[in-house]
């Protein structure tokens, strides 16, 4: 915890759930008995042990409205706690100091940070004083001694240290390791006192006090949090007493509830490390009030206590965030709504690697800063804010393309190409974007319609903390090739634009085969039609008609998508080296992809590409413009791709309708 | 409280669940209320807690699941819905206590131990199939197995019902033989002046 709203969130995320347990034992105060009424402060506890995150909450938007007010009041601040377009985020739930202060809000955290080892210190100084005063305390012997020993053996307890205090008007037990039984000097202790005390220390609860005064510490600050400790507090001596109850019968209940009347410390209470509680009157009637309701309370309530336990939990640890972006988020009309938008961009970011792709892109096509920031590293976030106009626009570069050859028209279509995996959740890819284009004096003769160029962004993806962000990690080049993710023969011509995945070459026994190898992406996206014109905004310069067949253009970002094809291209060129012959009149080829466990499937021998020329191909000869690809549906086919693309592939090349090699080409997944 | 009053009572209980479980929709509209089922099950709750006296805490959290049940169905109407997650989680553990609650003392109203051990261990099964359903369905990719644990919970409770039809009939049964064996003083006169008719009537030798 490094700054103050870590502290706001983690403390009133704490005292949310404090609230919603008090309401629960509220409930079920007369239907589950007290060892349930304290069990469930376990959820409490896990609680505030985990640090809370901005983005997972369930009872309102409170992180959501915490990074709104950080930002309004960071902006204007120049903190050194705080980064002001970061998340407020915790490694842990101690408060650290990393620097000096500057701003206000430095200060305030300085100011918690050392209340909490003011309280600390309080607490460890008043224990290790009580540990010197027992130290030196008179131990009891005689008769008193084996009395309160037997009552202590009797229920397995051996060898614990019995001491006088004076001043303390009951007994309790001190120390986790070495615990030690406090009784007061002034009177004797009735039997029943030391079966609580005893049930105190079966539970451990001088080392759960020790927690409980560690959150109080943290929380100081908190005068709710203070009152729900006060509150667990007493319920931990309502489960005692329970237990005491259920050894007890009929006269001797009575009694215990008469004792309960003496059982207050003030000079020891609620010390870290002790089983000292401060009973004040009001607690005093509840432990009474529970007393009276011993054995009303059903039994045999074990399982469902547990169950409705677990079901308590479930929110508190298993939030998952649901956050969906629409369009007014995307698009803000105002100062505040930007703002609101910046803050969700950092709060929900992208969570698949497929998605992270998608959001980048489409943010460049769309000029949307939002976007981008949702997809970009935290180092970046500020020059994208200083950067962003008009609440959302940011130039991303392709505006300019409109004062090119390519000018007047908005990219509106991308690829992805060559995702390989470089690191640990870190990838290099190249996203291609079709851009339209004024067609050239013989494309227009061979065609009415203008035709794409494609332009190419080289990025890398990598996970930041828990979600996916994409850097550009060099020049954009542009091609005047045209791009279609589905169109096999058009990904060849951008040969030398893209780098081959890999490239091999193998000699065999008949000819040298040398392979390159691309792969393509798409994405799971939802479209609305097969059939229909592609979605972008109209040229400014109308003159050439635009067509796109059997796709259109999804516009949303899936910041969570996943990836849905996968397209292996590959291009071989053979080279016959065999026997002399006069003249090879066909040759053919196939490529087989392995499944996961690198099994090839069985094809007959005739099913190939065959190309079949009007002229004799002679022996030394080489022809390439074998193509190929591999469509793999990544969520049906069983050879889903690891990392996403295929690794192993055969090829058989077929002469005269013979196979006459055959080569395994592995993918390079590591680049 | 004689049994079969009890036995009545086993069967509203019985219908109340059945409208509680079994939806049957019509153009978004439920032809079997929720909200129904727990009115019926907190009009048998009196009769039940003479027997079984911690029936009585069930009465606040029937009520307020019987609310909410209307309150669903009425948006439901609307197709609209509540979806605020802490409520519905709060539901879910007090539907999850009222059902354990309630199967536990109609369990004790039997006198046969086999019925009363068969409904507890259904109820056990219920109550985790619940809390694991409750679980897996915070997890999208496991909303099939939420479905599938959803699933054996239904029949469970299905088969609790068909439990608590044998605990009825059993009450009755108990009942009319009570009443067989436990005869009026008026009726122990008439057999007894029957007896003595039969003998003075009787041909001497």
């Amino acid at each position: 915890m490094q700054n103050i709203w870590g502290f706001i969130l983690q403390s009133v995320s704490l005292s949310l759930v404090g609230a919603v347990l008090l309401i629960v034992k509220r409930i079920f105060k007369d239907k589950l008995p007290p060892s349930w009424q304290y069990g469930i402060w376990s959820i409490f506890a896990l609680r505030a042990l985990i640090p809370v995150r901005a983005d997972r909450f369930v009872v309102l938007p409170f992180g959501f409205y915490l990074e709104l007010l950080k930002e309004s009041a960071e902006s204007h601040l120049d903190s050194a706690f705080t980064s002001c377009y970061g998340v407020t985020e915790m490694a842990h739930i101690f408060p650290v100091i990393k620097g000096i202060p500057q701003s206000i809000t430095d200060i305030i955290f300085t100011v918690y940070f050392a209340g909490v080892i003011v309280f600390l210190c309080f607490y460890l100084f008043s224990y290790i004083k009580l540990r010197i005063t027992l130290k030196k305390g008179v131990e009891v012997t005689g008769e008193e001694k084996e009395r309160i020993k037997s009552v202590f053996e009797s229920k397995k307890i051996k060898n614990i240290r019995i001491v006088y205090l004076n001043g303390i008007d009951s007994a309790f037990i001190c120390g986790v390791i070495r615990p030690v039984l406090v009784i007061p000097f002034e009177r004797k202790t009735d039997e029943k006192v030391l079966l609580h005390e005893i049930v105190h220390l079966k539970h451990i609860d001088s080392l759960q006090s020790i927690f409980w005064c560690i959150l109080r510490s943290l929380h100081w600050c908190n005068p709710f949090l203070h009152w729900v400790f006060n509150v667990i507090g007493n319920d931990m001596e309502s489960r005692c007493d329970q237990r005491v109850l259920e050894l007890l019968d009929g006269e001797e209940r009575r009694e215990y509830g008469i004792l309960l009347l003496n059982e207050v410390n003030r000079k020891y209470a609620r010390s870290p490390g002790t089983t000292s509680v401060s009973n004040g009157g009001r607690n005093i009637s509840r432990r009474i009030e529970a007393i009276t309701r011993f054995k009303k309370y059903p039994k045999g309530m074990v399982l469902v206590s547990i169950c409705m336990i677990i079901i308590l939990s479930i929110p508190v640890f298993f939030v998952s965030e649901s956050f969906v972006y629409s369009q007014s988020v995307y698009y803000p009309k105002t100062v505040y709504e930007a703002k609101k938008s910046a803050v969700y961009s950092r709060l929900y970011r992208c969570g698949s690697l497929a998605g992270a792709i998608d959001t980048y892109a489409k943010a460049l096509i769309n000029n949307n800063g939002i976007m981008l920031l949702t997809v970009s590293p935290a180092d970046r976030a500020e020059k994208i804010r200083n950067g962003i106009k008009d609440y959302c626009f940011y130039d991303s570069g392709f505006t300019s393309l409109k004062d090119s050859e390519y000018g007047g028209y908005n990219v509106a279509m991308f690829s992805l190409f060559n995702l390989i995996k470089t690191g640990e959740d870190k990838y290099s890819a190249v996203l291609a974007f079709s851009i339209p284009r004024e067609a050239t004096e013989e494309e227009k003769s061979a065609s009415p319609y203008a035709v794409t160029g494609t332009l190419l962004v080289p990025i890398e993806v990598f996970k930041e903390k828990n979600y996916w962000v994409v850097n550009e990690t060099g020049e954009r080049t542009v091609s005047d090739n045209y791009l279609n993710a589905m169109t096999t023969a058009q990904v060849y011509n951008l040969k030398e634009e893209l780098p081959p995945l890999s490239f091999d070459t193998q000699k065999g026994e008949n000819g040298t085969f040398k392979g390159e190898l691309y792969t393509v992406f798409s994405f799971n996206y939802d479209t609305d039609t097969e059939d229909g014109f592609l979605v972008y905004k109209e040229p400014e310069n109308n003159a050439s008609q635009f067509m796109f067949y059997n796709y259109t253009f999804d516009n949303t970002v899936h910041r969570n998508a996943e990836f849905d094809k996968c397209v292996v291209e590959n291009k071989a060129v053979y080279t016959y080296e065999g026997e002399d012959r006069e003249r090879i009149n066909k040759v053919g080829y196939d490529c087989l992809t392995a499944d996961k466990n690198g099994k090839f499937p069985e094809k007959k021998q005739n099913d190939y590409v065959e190309y079949s020329s009007s002229e004799p191909v002679n022996v030394n000869e080489t022809w390439d413009g074998v193509e190929n690809a591999e469509y793999t549906d990544l969520n049906r086919n069983p050879n889903k791709v690891k990392d996403g693309y295929a690794t192993k592939f055969k090829y058989v090349f077929y002469v005269d309708g013979k196979a006459a090699d055959e080569f395994i080409a592995e993918v390079n997944t590591n680049g | 409280m004689d049994n079969k009053t009890l036995a009545q009572a086993v069967r509203k209980v019985l219908k109340g669940y059945l409208f509680i479980f079994v939806s049957i929709n019509l153009l978004g509209f439920d032809l079997l209320p929720d909200f129904i089922g727990y009115i019926m099950i907190l009009s048998a709750l009196p009769v039940i807690s003479e027997k079984e006296k911690s029936a009585k805490l069930l009465k606040p959290i029937g009520t307020v699941l019987g609310i909410w049940s209307l309150l669903e169905w009425i948006l439901k109407i609307g197709y609209a819905q509540i979806n605020i997650k802490i409520v519905l989680i709060l539901i879910s553990v007090l539907g999850i206590y009222f059902d354990y609650q309630l199967i536990t003392n109609i369990s004790e109203l039997a006198s046969d131990s086999k019925i009363k051990r068969r409904i507890r261990i259904l109820r056990d099964t219920v109550v985790i199939t619940h809390t694991v359903a409750s679980i897996f369905v915070m997890f999208p990719k496991l909303v099939y197995a939420a479905l599938a644990v959803g699933i054996v919970q239904f029949i469970m409770f299905i088969w609790i019902l068909i439990e608590f039809r044998r605990l009825a009939k059993a009450l009755e049964n108990e009942d009319a033989e009570n009443k067989e064996s436990a005869l009026s003083p008026e009726e122990n006169e008439n057999q007894t002046d029957s007896i003595i008719n039969e003998e003075t009537n009787e041909p001497k030798d």
